[in-house]
């Protein structure tokens, strides 16, 4: 009961009444619980509270539009001015993103490029039947040493690279 | 008693023959060391001459005594270090001379061998006569001896360098020798056979005497730039001897291509002979 007498002399400043009413109120309190689901069956105790609540609802500033999009564009202050362009900024970066992820391709360029594809070569099937030498070791034993030297001298150079002179400095010429 | 000497015929045989490929190697491991002791000096050299460098600025611009005292210090440590180059440089080509890949003529390798010793021997001479307390007129004069002869015997180096190329050619020659003889036994043989089985058609036998004939043009074209290539290098002399090794080297990779044509012709020869006259 006291508690009740607390919050009807809280009524006449509206915020504090918002305020203790959503501690009391909203807030799962023992009090409250009793008053809403009607548990200790006491009528006086439940009316006065609801009385409560019925004042605190009618609050005219509650009503009106946490935001307009006309304030920020009249009456340009720095502030206003810095909140329009961070507004602009995000909203041109999640349309670029968005073009960017869904609807943007690779650009075509317009120089060609040129890809060098090797040019099969025509090599005619020839049958031929293999001679009784075909599998000789002999002649096996020459073809592999043939392919061996001519390996040889495709790959290594006949002229001695690293013993070419040394760079030395033989114009020493100094004056007293 | 008998199996007691086969044994020791094995040994002996064995003996002989890992001893000459131990031989090889070692050619070669004294190559790779004498060069690398080479390149290290030459390391050497060029840090030595960058300090040279610097103190002959140096004295040059302040005219002092101390700059005097350190480019005396620094013209001796340089040109000593190049001496050193020098004598490790030829040491290295004389022990390329040795390696399995290169055949030369003993006459040839005893006269190389012995001018580049001579070259060496005067260079850890001369050396010796760099002193710090010589004045920079002095180290001049004595760095002029070397360069002399360095100009003099640039016909000799070239000449060295270019019959290790030789020397390489005739090795491939050598190998190809061998197959080329190996394969016209063969032919021979095959030309003789008498068996039905075994016999090549008087037209293909044509075709091979023919193709030996195109090979033995090459043979001819091949030592003719060969000849040509070595009288060359004869004409090396003092400062020309390096344009004169160019044209030289120039002529001996010609005769390669001559010789890499004939290796190609050989495997034709050897293609045709293991094709069949009768078709499926």
């Amino acid at each position: 009961m006291q508690k009740l007498n607390q919050q009807d002399s809280v009524v006449a400043t509206p915020k504090t009444a918002i305020q203790e009413s959503k501690k009391d109120v909203f807030k799962p309190q023992a009090g409250l619980k009793d008053s809403t689901n009607n548990v200790l069956g006491d009528d006086k105790q439940n009316r006065e509270g609801k009385d409560v609540v019925a004042k605190i609802v009618p609050d005219t500033k509650q009503t009106e539009k946490l935001f307009n999009i006309k304030d920020l564009t009249t009456n340009l202050t720095p502030k206003k001015i810095t909140t329009l362009v961070a507004i602009i900024f995000m909203a041109l970066l999640i349309v670029g993103a968005l073009y960017v992820k869904f609807i943007r391709r690779t650009p075509i360029r317009n120089t060609p490029v040129l890809i060098n594809v090797p040019s099969p070569t025509y090599s005619p099937y020839q049958k031929y039947k293999p001679s009784i030498y075909a599998q000789d070791s002999n002649f096996k034993k020459i073809d592999e040493g043939i392919n061996v030297l001519g390996n040889e001298v495709k790959n290594t150079s006949l002229e001695e690279s690293t013993l070419l002179p040394p760079s030395l400095d033989f114009n020493v010429n100094l004056k007293q | 008693m008998k199996r007691l000497l086969n044994v020791l015929v094995v040994f002996v045989f064995c003996f002989v023959f890992s001893g000459f490929a131990s031989a090889q190697n070692v050619t070669r491991e004294e190559f790779s060391k004498v060069y690398a002791e080479y390149r290290a000096k030459y390391e050497d050299y060029t840090k030595a001459h960058d300090t040279y460098v610097l103190s002959k600025k140096q004295y040059e611009q302040y005219k002092t005594l101390s700059a005097k005292e350190n480019l005396q210090r620094d013209t001796q440590n340089m040109l000593v270090k190049r001496d050193e180059v020098l004598v490790l440089y030829y040491k290295s080509i004389i022990s390329k001379t040795g390696d399995s890949s290169i055949s030369m003529p003993e006459d040839r390798k005893n006269e190389y061998t012995a001018k580049f010793n001579t070259e060496i021997s005067w260079l850890e001479e001369h050396k010796g006569l760099y002193k710090v307390t010589d004045s920079p007129e002095t180290l001049s004069a004595k760095s002029e001896e070397v360069s002399k002869r360095y100009v003099t015997f640039q016909a000799d180096l070239y000449k060295g360098l270019y019959y290790l190329a030789r020397g390489k050619a005739e090795k491939y020659s050598e190998r190809y020798n061998f197959l080329f003889n190996d394969l016209y036994s063969l032919t021979e043989k095959i030309k003789n056979e008498q068996r039905d089985a075994y016999k090549l058609s008087d037209a293909k036998i044509e075709i091979i005497d023919r193709w030996f004939g195109e090979i033995n043009l090459k043979n001819d074209e091949y030592s003719k730039l060969l000849t040509r290539a070595d009288s060359e290098i004869l004409k090396a002399v003092g400062k020309e001897s390096k344009v004169t090794y160019g044209t030289s080297i120039k002529m001996l990779k010609d005769a390669m291509v001559v010789f890499t044509t004939r290796l190609g012709y050989i495997q034709e020869i050897i293609k045709e002979i293991k094709v069949s006259e009768s078709e499926y």
